[in-house]
């Protein structure tokens, strides 16, 4: 196939929701392929494990980048694919709330991906396995992780702030862009499912950021500031790690899950010709399980040697966070009672990813129990349990909502036969890859050989066996959605007689998705306009052509800048490798400015639902979310403070190291500031021009001496006749990563700051234009207000 | 669920279910609070039994048995119990005898304990030659017992042997290169040998 200039152009400047969409699938689609070659090639290893045909360090490499690209590269993104080209059309909407945030979510996730699979360039891939353990992940000595690890932590830096924003994203457009009536007693299962996953994203993922933050500072400067490692200097259990990543990586097995079981409430309805059983009670078992999640990550450290009432209580919520899961298969099994099942392949694999869902729940409450976990933990038994819910439960009901919702895409149906030979084959090879695995019990995981007389060897070689029927399996999806693509017969507007507004209009969708924005009255019918069934469809990507307003250019350039930037800070040995970081800096900003500046008209659509935030605009919603991810990251990093702090033997004295006085009076200044910067928002809403530049000023100026002033203060004790680094390593640890990012924080809204005052000299934020500095308040107060908690934990205590 | 997918297949002239969703409606609410309040109440049922029955087994399994316990007279409990630490580096162990055989001794590799008598483990990870130690898993199978080596802590483990064969010791956490082949031998001898009396150590 040819690619015009015109179509490159259109697919990296495109911000329409649909096209993003598409973009999110295929890449997902396309790391799924390098993640199954990864584990193919590991299970061709384990077959015949002496000699092999892996040298050691490349298993464990395959083994880590393997886990890192499925969970984080191919399950979540391929579930945020569907979710951005269906969300917006079963809400009713024109587009996302952001459509410009939106693709900056797809690039800076696409960069991550590309940066990661680059370490296996640069410095080997990481080989520590996918939780990254420390200190297996901090410490320097040559057996201990690579420097490709390195560019590895930028590339998730990359992925946390994607998902970030994409939940910001997903958050705001769902309370605020239903169409008018829209509900959400009336969600069908996939909003429900995405929203309780963005929420999870929104709150999980800053822990693992904070991780990222401590593991890049003990990885660059580990005689002075390491956080992970410091059993070494102070005794303490190297425990933290664990803590922050399963505080993350519990809701984030949520996270991919989640999609799935949306995804298998669309299906079920549709091709049984039932609504789902109980839906409501769906909806809300997944808000359960979604609060627990965050309350179980315990679990992950039964033998760690933590101490025995917490694992006790970790199994109490453990064993209870099934009962959610419990109400959810139930309903989805009855939903099939006097039914009307049309078998076709959607429905094929969303039955079977409900009975492999079911497999895996029920071995999970064995590994809930202490008792036995004490035997299966890190056994094959545990690889077999989460590939049942990853694969099996995940993967299997994704490509159900890929056929699903492959004609709405493309306008062409897939070819049935294909795809149910494609089920088969999957299934099947499915469960003679890992059942097996299920009596592998005294195998331990991530092991790259084995001894003859162990008695593994037949399990191994039929699990091999049934990867790569899996494997091949995959390719007749690639085929089959490949050559329908051009040649399926058309599907019309709706092909399944689904009842979800995206059935509605045309197949693919108009760009504005609808002609006139559906309309549900208090009765549940949806009254979707006369004779606009989105006639403006012409096809990809010609029929965007006339909508110049959905292509920018500036969201892939910040992305590129971000990725440069990271790859600067990581790749080289001493850090920074300055041809990178300057050129990341420049396109960078040079991608803020002109995202800034652009003149961007987001499709607004008519009136819509805005229930429980409405006369909230949009973007101050969005402000608000995006902070509320902020307040776990630095209480993650706050919490981090108090294990080191409650660990350590000895702390210096309250003022012998840090001076009160020094803190006093920077928290003075910023709590200054922050009055200036309500003076700010006072005179933009007067229409004080002279007001609001000199209140900026004022605001600059404060957060400028503010940062004079720590400055002066690491200096001082860096440089003090006996230095910081030296006598109380753990102290500042803590108190240089700390007041470090909170003194990022304060640069950027220096750099906002300087953003606005030109523009407010040019008379800029009044009537509308106040709610820019409404958004810039808002940051600054909360970058305040972590300070507030910062003084006192340092300084007083 | 097989059942309900081959009942309710759908076949032709089969009319179609009353509320089959159609496009333009959102569908009514169905299922009932009773039937979930009922499912929910018999698993909750299950699973606190479940529940009960793992904290009283883990109560067992982690608990060393009282006449091991430290004593003031005497650290290593009242009655004959073999104290061993068990020092995990990159990538084996080594064993250092408490008290009992091989006391005050440190074997690499395998590890040496008297039959029929209460072996505690005392697991810790510390690397040779300053460097930092990694997380490890002492396992063996046999005896169903597994624990992580922690930098920075030291986790206790009792086990008993209860016949004379060798007995596989693995690595469970992942330790790096050298993980795979992490192996180790248990070997039961009677009391005995090795400077053991028959009536103990």
């Amino acid at each position: 196939m040819q690619i015009s200039g015109q179509a490159a152009k259109y697919w990296l400047y495109s911000t329409n929701h649909k096209d993003v969409g598409v973009l999110y699938t295929v890449t997902s689609l396309l790391f799924f392929l390098i993640g199954g070659v990864l584990a193919l090639s590991m299970r061709a290893q384990l077959a015949n494990p002496t000699p092999g045909i892996l040298p050691t360090s490349t298993y464990n490499e395959f083994v880590t980048m393997h886990g890192l690209l499925m969970i984080l590269w191919v399950l979540s993104p391929l579930a945020i694919g569907l979710a951005n080209y269906f969300i917006p059309l079963q809400l009713g909407a024109r587009d996302l709330a952001f459509p410009r945030l939106n693709a900056l979510s797809y690039w800076l996730y696409l960069f991550g991906g590309v940066g990661m699979v680059l370490t296996f360039f640069v410095g080997g891939g990481p080989n520590t396995g996918w939780t990254l353990y420390n200190p297996q992940t901090a410490c320097s000595d040559p057996l201990c992780a690579g420097a490709g690890l390195n560019v590895a932590t930028g590339a998730l830096v990359l992925l946390v702030a994607s998902i970030t924003l994409g939940s910001v994203n997903f958050i705001v457009t769902m309370f605020k862009m239903r169409a008018p009536g829209l509900k959400f007693s009336h969600f069908s299962m996939f909003p429900w499912a995405m929203l309780v996953t963005v929420v999870m994203m929104l709150y999980a993922f800053p822990s693992f950021l904070a991780g990222l933050v401590l593991l890049f500072s003990d990885r660059t400067f580990p005689a002075r500031l390491s956080y992970l490692s410091s059993s070494q200097s102070g005794n303490i259990p190297s425990l933290l790690w664990d803590d922050v990543f399963w505080f993350f990586g519990h809701p984030e097995v949520y996270i991919v899950l989640f999609p799935a079981i949306g995804v298998i409430g669309e299906i079920l309805p549709t091709f049984t010709r039932r609504p789902l059983y109980g839906a409501k009670y769906v909806a809300w078992s997944m808000i359960a399980a979604a609060v627990l999640s965050f309350i179980v990550w315990g679990h992950h450290m039964f033998i760690t040697g933590v101490s025995p009432l917490s694992t006790q209580l970790f199994t109490i919520t453990t064993i209870g966070v099934s009962l959610p899961f419990d109400v959810i298969t139930i309903s989805m099994i009855e939903t099939l009672y006097k039914a009307k099942i049309r078998m076709k392949a959607p429905v094929l694999f969303a039955i079977g990813a409900v009975a492999l869902f079911v497999i895996g729940g029920i071995t999970g409450v064995f590994l809930a129990s202490i008792a036995l976990d004490h035997q299966l933990r890190g056994t094959y038994f545990v690889v077999a349990h989460f590939h049942y819910i990853m694969v099996g439960a995940g993967i299997l009901a994704l490509m159900g909502g890929l056929y699903y919702w492959f004609p709405k895409m493309t306008g062409r149906m897939y070819n049935e036969r294909i795809a149910k030979l494609h089920f088969a084959l999957s299934f099947i090879g499915f469960n003679v890859l890992y059942f097996p695995m299920f009596f592998l019990l005294e195998m331990p995981r991530r092991i790259a050989s084995y001894t003859i007389n162990t008695g593994w060897l037949p399990l191994n070689q039929m699990a091999t066996i049934g990867g790569f029927i899996f494997g091949l399996a995959q390719l007749l999806l690639f085929a089959n959605l490949g050559r329908s693509l051009r040649n399926g017969t058309p599907a019309g507007p709706n092909p399944w007689e689904g009842w979800t507004f995206e059935w509605s209009t045309s197949s693919p969708p108009p760009p504005e998705n609808f002609g006139t924005i559906p309309q549900v009255a208090s009765d549940g019918t949806v009254d979707f306009g006369s004779g606009h069934r989105g006639s403006l469809a012409t096809g990809l990507p010609n029929g965007h052509g006339a909508h110049p307003s959905h292509l920018s250019r500036w969201p892939i350039i910040m992305a590129l800048g971000a990725f440069l930037f990271l790859l600067g800070l990581t790749v080289s040995n001493p850090p920074p490798n300055y041809f990178l970081l300057v050129p990341g800096v420049v396109v960078g900003m040079w991608g803020l400015t002109g995202y800034g500046r652009e003149a961007f008209v987001v499709p607004e659509g008519e009136k819509t639902a805005d229930w429980p935030f409405a006369g909230i605009p949009r973007a101050r919603l969005g402000v608000w979310v995006f902070l509320a991810s902020e307040i776990i990251f630095f209480g993650v990093l706050l919490g981090a403070y108090a294990f080191v702090r409650t660990n350590a033997a000895t702390w210096p004295a309250i003022n012998s190291l840090f001076e009160i006085s020094h803190g006093a009076t920077n928290t003075f200044i910023l709590l200054a500031s922050s009055l200036t910067a309500v003076l700010a928002l006072a005179c933009a809403r007067q229409g004080s021009k002279s007001g609001l530049v000199a209140s900026l000023v004022g605001t600059f100026a404060l957060g400028t001496l503010f940062l004079y002033n720590k400055a002066m203060e690491w200096q001082q004790l860096a440089s003090a006749p006996v230095s910081i680094f030296a006598n109380f390593p753990l102290p500042a640890t803590t108190y240089y990563i700390t007041t470090g990012v909170h003194g990022v924080h304060v640069f950027a809204g220096l750099l906002m700051i300087g953003y606005l005052i030109p523009n407010a000299l040019k008379g800029k934020y009044f009537g509308h234009g106040e709610e820019t500095i409404h958004h810039f308040g808002l940051y600054w107060h909360f970058v305040d207000i972590v300070w507030i908690f910062l003084f006192p934990l340092f300084y007083l205590i | 669920m097989a059942y309900l997918i081959v009942r309710f297949r759908g076949r032709d002239g089969f009319p179609e279910p009353a509320d089959a969703p159609t496009l333009g409606h959102i569908p009514p609410a169905r299922g009932h609070l009773k039937t979930v309040a009922i499912s929910v109440t018999l698993s909750a049922i299950v699973l606190g039994v479940l529940i009960f029955g793992t904290l009283n087994a883990t109560e067992v399994i982690t608990t060393v048995p009282s006449e091991c316990r430290p004593l003031q007279s005497s650290p290593y409990g009242s009655a004959h119990c073999a104290y061993i630490q068990v020092t995990a580096f990159r990538f084996g162990w080594n064993f250092t005898y408490l008290n009992t055989i091989l006391e005050g001794q440190t074997l690499t590799g395998n590890l040496t304990i008297p039959f029929a008598t209460n072996v505690i483990l005392q697991i810790r990870s510390m690397d040779t030659g300053g460097r930092q130690g990694v997380f490890h898993a002492f396992g063996v199978d046999d005896f169903k017992i597994k624990k992580d080596a922690i930098p920075g802590l030291t986790n206790t483990l009792w086990f008993r042997a209860t016949d004379l064969d060798p007995h596989t010791i693995r690595c469970f956490e992942f330790c790096g290169i050298g993980h795979s082949g992490m192996t180790g031998k248990v070997n039961v001898v009677q009391p005995g040998s090795l400077g053991c009396s028959s009536t103990g150590c």
